[in-house]
């Protein structure tokens, strides 16, 4: 029987031999924490806004402060922070001096734009990427997702994968594979050349309402 | 104050910091703490390949709860059990499970160039590793924790979620059992 002093060193010295395949994940952490492309932050009142169409009333009009692309983007010196959210590895804190005296609309971002919406208190990042459908890359979003179903948006095929982190891939207009990696449930469909992107909803219902309600 | 004190009140510094939106705080806190994360991922889920993707989600996941901590333990702790619970959770989804190459799912060493005594080393690193993991899960959870990323017993305690006393007696079980594992005739028995 071995001495279990040595054992216990053995395991120690065994700790400090381990080979990782990242040993410095906090530095791809970061980099998933602070890109992405978020230009605009609003606050969304759905019992509000429901039902009025494609331009939904907002119930604060001041917005911004918006943490992206590796850097703080903030409008003015004053703007602390009121409160942060955390979403599929963006990060988005709100303007504390919002107004809640002149409603404005909302509309799907344009291509290449990122909206983060306030939903009934949920984070919710919508996103417009210029990509061209591809089956082949569809189908591989769909593999390494575990909750996945076939919806339609607007008139347009689409998908919700849900269950946690997924990867998504899509063809860039230029022909290149990207892939994003998703930590929130997500409500995928293309309209054209565009890749429409809703994450953040618990329930598929909900993503497909917020969806119909802004229309492509 | 001693050096695992005053660490443990700059982790609390480091968190507020992070909490109120300092990105460089958090990362500094990462930084800190992923080779603890790294290892307590690697031996619950039994593969250093699969370590570095749990600890990165557990720390996303982290990030958006920061505001959580409710200082019972230490930030380290708390942070550790996140990454347990996700490595916990990754061993157990079929999906995860099934994608898995049996060449990733194990826990790899380090290759050194070198001498003959170095090589001998590594293949008792090896030949542990592989005597680990044909432990009882819960025992080579308390055993990794405690021993092969160095928890105290308080720490391993908070990080998997059992009492202090359940560590203490598991632990001691444990190594009994992994020494009868690396006894020659427990290595013949090829389990």
């Amino acid at each position: 029987m071995l001495d279990l002093d040595d054992l216990t060193a053995r395991l120690a010295a065994l700790g400090e031999m381990l080979e990782f395949d990242d040993p410095d994940p906090a530095a791809a952490t970061l980099e998933r924490l602070i890109v992405g492309d978020v230009d605009n932050v609003v606050p969304l009142d759905r019992k509000r806004g429901r039902g009025r169409g494609r331009q939904m009333l907002l119930t604060a009009a001041a917005v911004f402060a918006v943490i992206v692309a590796l850097g703080v983007l903030l409008p003015d010196a004053r703007t602390a922070v009121a409160r942060w959210f955390g979403l599929g590895g963006v990060e988005v804190k709100l303007n504390p001096d919002l107004r809640l005296d002149e409603p404005q609309t909302f509309e799907l971002p344009g291509p290449g734009q990122s909206t983060a919406v306030v939903v009934d208190g949920q984070p919710i990042l919508v996103s417009a990427i210029p990509a061209r459908p591809n089956e082949t890359l569809i189908d591989k979003s769909v593999q390494n997702a575990s909750d996945v179903e076939a919806v339609r948006v607007n008139g347009h095929d689409g998908l919700w994968i849900g269950g946690g982190s997924h990867e998504v891939l899509y063809e860039t207009l230029d022909g290149r594979t990207e892939v994003e990696r998703m930590a929130a449930n997500t409500l995928l469909w293309y309209d054209g050349e565009v890749l429409y992107r809703v994450e953040g909803f618990d329930e598929l219902s909900d993503a497909l309402a917020f969806a119909q309600e802004q229309g492509t | 104050m001693g050096d695992t004190r005053q660490a443990a009140f700059d982790d609390v510094t480091l968190l507020s910091r992070a909490v109120d939106g300092d990105l460089d705080a958090y990362g500094e806190l990462m930084t800190r703490h992923q080779s603890a994360a790294l290892r307590v991922a690697a031996v619950i889920c039994g593969s250093t390949h699969d370590a570095s993707d749990i600890v990165q989600d557990a720390f996303v996941e982290l990030h958006s709860r920061l505001n959580t901590y409710r200082g019972t333990g230490t930030v380290r702790s708390w942070m550790l059990r996140v990454v347990a619970n996700r490595a916990k959770n990754y061993v157990r989804g079929d999906a995860r499970r099934r994608q898995r190459d049996d060449r990733d799912a194990r826990l790899n060493i380090r290759v050194d160039d070198g001498t003959d005594e170095l090589a001998e080393r590594r293949l008792e690193h090896e030949q542990l590793a592989a005597a680990l993991s044909r432990l009882p899960e819960r025992d080579r959870q308390v055993l990794g924790c405690r021993f092969v990323v160095g928890l105290s017993e308080a720490e391993t305690a908070e990080t998997l979620g059992v009492p202090v006393g359940t560590v203490k007696s598991r632990a001691a079980r444990a190594l009994g059992r992994l020494a009868t594992e690396l006894a020659p005739t427990g290595t013949e028995r090829g389990r």
